[in-house]
């Protein structure tokens, strides 16, 4: 089960914001998130990897407290299971292609990580920094590195942004591979509605901050 | 030409700058990351020798070195050198008044380290240890190399703390800046020529080096 309730404002000179989620869920489902560009998607992914703290409240998956502000309890994003692709699709510049998806899971064999790169059609550039790859190629790249650490809860960050049609759809053939192999729980921040639908077991908005789940996911 | 106090400046150098590289690392991390008001004191102090005349500096070092003080005393009867007159004394004096010219650009680079970049390391599980010599350290090759290129230079052209702590002996303490004096003083001007373009043609070719180092990371960061 997922449980999360919290709270987050962000007050600065030019506005003022408040990230307000109720969620409560089964595990091992894909659940998409639209919204317009501000309304707080990105800040729910940060609180959840444990990027961002928030002011108030409580998560909890799979029986896991990661995190219960009241009680002072806070796991770090190194000790939550959870893997995270972020919306600019970052990479370390200083590693080619290939020793970027080798340091994400040290425990892979160059076999394993050429197999990896091909799922996506990357093997040709394994040696390439990430300087020298297009917008689309970085965020294929990046989001093998999102995957080959099995995790309990995966946050995709905008993962279709920058890709054609046919690289979309290898995206979300890996995906929905990787859902059925390892079973974890799924976020997809959006904004390509059709591809959500295709994918998500539920898709839901974010409007202003505010997202509420049932738990009769 | 007599090349021992050339040989002992870059001597000199090439041991202040080892051991700053082992105490300014970790130092400077401390100094961009930490959120600690400590260092805000801390930095303050590193930055000293920057703004202190180096005679203000060389006389409190001459004093702290002084085997009459306890710093002296305790240093002296531990490792039983002297630092007063010694090249062990000019080593520590080095490291001490060369300390900014390590820590700035080293600190500067960790602070203008890619914060995604971090981030990424902790969502995958790296531990602090793994992500500053796995991600800080490697992308900041160029600010370590700049750091080591303004103590070489800076070390190799200090006076004013050589002469009070170290004094002018031959084979120990007497590097190229202190010769050079000598000479000017007792007006063998040709002599101290040979020297003084030497170290002229080094100190130049040094900023050249930190030109085009800065050049390379300003075209790295466009790429």
């Amino acid at each position: 089960m997922i449980e999360i309730e919290l709270k987050k404002t962000r007050k600065s000179s030019k506005h003022h914001f408040q990230l307000d989620v109720n969620l409560i869920t089964a595990p091992q489902k894909i659940i998409g998130l639209t919204g317009a560009s501000g309304s707080g998607k990105s800040t729910f992914f940060k609180i959840l990897s444990g990027l961002v703290r928030p002011d108030s409240g409580t998560i909890k998956v799979n029986n896991h407290l990661w995190c219960n502000i009241d009680h002072k309890k806070y796991k770090k994003p190194q000790q939550r299971s959870c893997s995270y692709l972020f919306q600019e699709a970052t990479m370390f510049t200083h590693l080619t292609l290939a020793q970027n998806i080798q340091f994400a899971n040290t425990k892979l064999t160059i076999s394993e990580v050429q197999h990896w790169l091909s799922k996506l059609d990357l093997f040709e550039l394994r040696n390439q920094y990430p300087n020298a790859l297009s917008g689309g190629q970085q965020k294929r790249a990046a989001l093998i590195m999102t995957l080959v650490n099995p995790t309990d809860v995966i946050l995709l960050d905008e993962p279709f942004s920058a890709l054609d049609e046919e690289a979309q759809q290898l995206v979300v053939k890996l995906i929905k591979t990787h859902h059925q192999q390892h079973q974890p729980t799924i976020f997809i921040a959006s904004h390509n509605i059709e591809i959500l639908k295709q994918l998500c077991h539920v898709t839901t908005t974010i409007t202003h901050g505010k997202l509420d789940i049932p738990l009769t996911l | 030409m007599d090349w021992t106090p050339l040989l002992l400046s870059f001597k000199l150098a090439f041991i202040t700058i080892i051991v700053l590289l082992g105490i300014g690392v970790p130092l400077a991390y401390f100094l961009a990351f930490s959120k600690s008001k400590s260092r805000y004191f801390l930095e303050a102090l590193v930055g000293l020798p920057i703004v202190l005349p180096p005679t203000v500096l060389g006389f409190y070092l001459l004093l702290a070195f002084s085997p009459h003080q306890m710093f002296g005393s305790w240093v002296s009867n531990t490792i039983g050198v002297s630092l007063v007159f010694s090249f062990v004394g000019l080593v520590v004096a080095s490291v001490i008044y060369s300390l900014p010219f390590m820590i700035q650009p080293v600190k500067n680079g960790f602070e203008s380290t890619n914060t995604s970049m971090v981030a990424l390391a902790k969502v995958l599980g790296k531990s602090n240890w793994t992500i500053f010599w796995k991600v800080i350290l490697p992308n900041n090759i160029n600010a370590l190399v700049t750091g080591a290129i303004l103590t070489f230079a800076h070390t190799l052209g200090e006076f004013g703390v050589v002469l009070m702590i170290g004094g002018s002996i031959p084979k120990e303490t007497k590097v190229a800046s202190i010769a050079i004096f000598e000479y000017v003083e007792t007006l063998q001007f040709e002599q101290a020529h040979r020297y003084a373009i030497i170290l002229l043609a080094i100190s130049f070719i040094i900023l050249l080096s930190v030109q085009f180092l800065s050049l390379t990371k300003k075209q790295q960061s466009y790429d």
